[in-house]
């Protein structure tokens, strides 16, 4: 436990020490996805005229976009190319002699940034409540949702994240996989557009698939908009797709270890 | 020039030997280009399924403009990106020195050094959803029209690019230069939507000081509704003042660079 908390505390250390470029990376990323939404959907408002769509008036609209960078944050946790980087310079060779699980390390990062990511949320969420008239109203009850469905989702990318990495084992370069994955994260978790705007077939096959775990269920969650049987069958499919990854992510470690030769590119 | 020319024609044979020693990543890359452009017709094709009107474009005409800024998109993606992504590396480290006791312009090298092989075959994928849209849309296709439309778009390529290292310049002053590169990306955002959607202070910065809106969707307006003289003139203008501006702050930036101490 007190080795956890060392390498949390490191973590949490390397995140503080860069604050500007932190929070200019992350003012930048919030006010540009708000923004190109707010004008965006305020164009569609006005051109089909009505005072909501698929169930969205325009101020929850806007409160769900500020939320999509905030809880992709938390959910994504680290930047990518951590463990392939690790891979491809040799540098993974000092954690095998560790007597800590390589993945717990990796994970304990990931954590020390979500639980920064975390705070941004909060600080965010105040600041739309405080600033902007909203017919939402944050209840204890979605709270205590959500925080666990913000813990599993972000095991659940952290996983599938791992998965991809260590292709690392095998190609030049496995940075664009990565971008890949944020890239289908974005538009298929519902982080572009809601997935309600969704054609409903896409919205059945998107409902079984771990990219709406990651983004819309979470926020659906804050958003008081997720019953207590689809939570916990929402719960109930972040784990198993955390466990299908678990998996695969198991084989590709030990078959990728067995041809590992620590020189680094 | 024409040692300029000769001079880029080695750079291209060289990066696209080296791109096809990595054939794996190659295609990776080329595969995660060909999903952006996935997603963003999956995009507009969603959009317009809840109103009629985008900025007072159509389903088609949305479709031109959005052609457009993928066109811009990968051209620099093919030629800039790669040479800018590792500038503020290249100005910490002080491997600048490197390209400033060359023979050439250290702006033209540092800029143009490695052409993207990967991404000119985005490129061509590009222009092909381009060539999609224009021949889906209802407007009468002319020689004139397409090659200004075209045109249009190089420039818009070249404001993308020098709004780029405008903004990652600051790192001949400051310690580290990747937060840079992200505000670019984030701002760059706003070329990915119709100019007329934004209104207000927002839309005169869009179409002046930080020009996002020229770069797609002014060559898209004037392919749509024709050519109009004030826009083009206000289009080059802005062109001209931001290189100047660059220029200025590139000067600045090498009388500040103290090599690998910086």
């Amino acid at each position: 436990m007190n080795v956890a908390l060392s390498f949390y505390l490191m973590e949490l250390k390397k995140i503080i020490s860069y604050r500007a470029e932190f929070w200019l990376g992350f003012l930048g990323n919030v006010l540009s996805q708000f923004g190109v939404a707010f004008f965006l959907w305020k164009a569609i408002f006005a051109a089909r005229g009505g005072e909501s769509i698929q169930g969205y008036t325009f101020g929850a609209l806007m409160l769900y976009y500020l939320l999509v960078p905030l809880v992709e944050r938390v959910v994504y946790g680290q930047e990518m190319g951590y463990i392939s980087g690790e891979i491809y310079d040799g540098g993974l060779s000092r954690y095998l002699i560790y007597p800590v699980s390589y993945f717990r390390i990796k994970y304990l990062a990931h954590l020390a940034q979500s639980s920064v990511f975390l705070i941004q949320l909060m600080l965010g969420l105040a600041l739309f409540l405080a600033v902007f008239h909203s017919p939402f109203s944050l209840t204890w009850p979605a709270i205590g949702k959500t925080l666990p469905v913000l813990f599993c989702s972000g095991m659940l990318f952290f996983i599938f994240a791992i998965n991809l990495e260590m292709f690392a084992f095998w190609a030049d370069n496995v940075w664009s996989i990565t971008v890949l994955n944020r890239l289908a994260t974005h538009l298929l978790g519902g982080g572009l557009i809601p997935l309600a705007f969704f054609p409903k077939w896409a919205q059945t096959v998107l409902d079984w698939l771990p990219f709406t775990r990651l983004v819309s269920f979470p926020i659906r969650c804050l958003l008081g908009q997720v019953g207590n049987l689809e939570w916990i069958r929402g719960l109930g499919l972040t784990a198993a797709w955390a466990g299908i990854f678990a998996i695969s992510g198991s084989l590709l470690w030990r078959k990728g270890l067995k041809g590992y030769n620590g020189v680094g590119i | 020039m024409l040692r300029y020319l000769r001079l880029y024609g080695h750079f291209m044979r060289f990066s696209i030997s080296r791109a096809l020693e990595f054939r794996i990543d190659f295609f990776f890359r080329v595969f995660m280009d060909l999903a952006y452009y996935g997603i963003q017709i999956a995009f507009y094709q969603v959009i317009f399924l809840q109103t009629p009107l985008l900025g007072g474009w159509n389903r088609d005409q949305t479709l031109v403009f959005m052609a457009g800024f993928l066109v811009v998109d990968a051209i620099t993606m093919t030629v800039v990106s790669n040479n800018l992504w590792f500038f503020p590396v290249a100005v910490n480290r002080g491997d600048l020195d490197y390209y400033l006791v060359r023979p050439v312009s250290s702006l033209f090298f540092l800029s143009l050094r490695d052409f993207a092989a990967n991404s000119f075959l985005n490129l061509l994928f590009a222009m092909g959803i381009f060539a999609w849209a224009l021949a889906r849309s209802s407007i009468p296709l002319t020689v004139g029209s397409v090659s200004l439309y075209a045109a249009m778009l190089m420039l818009g390529a070249f404001l993308h690019y020098m709004m780029h290292l405008i903004i990652i310049l600051p790192v001949f002053w400051l310690q580290s230069g990747s937060g840079l590169h992200g505000i670019f990306y984030s701002m760059s955002r706003f070329m990915e939507r119709p100019d007329r959607i934004f209104t207000g202070w927002v839309r005169k910065a869009l179409v002046t000081a930080f020009p996002f809106c020229l770069m797609a969707s002014f060559p898209a307006r004037m392919f749509l509704e024709g050519l109009r003289w004030d826009v083009l003139a206000h289009f080059m203008a802005v062109i001209a003042v931001l290189f100047a501006v660059l220029l200025v702050i590139w000067n600045a930036g090498l009388k500040a660079y103290s090599s690998a101490s910086s």
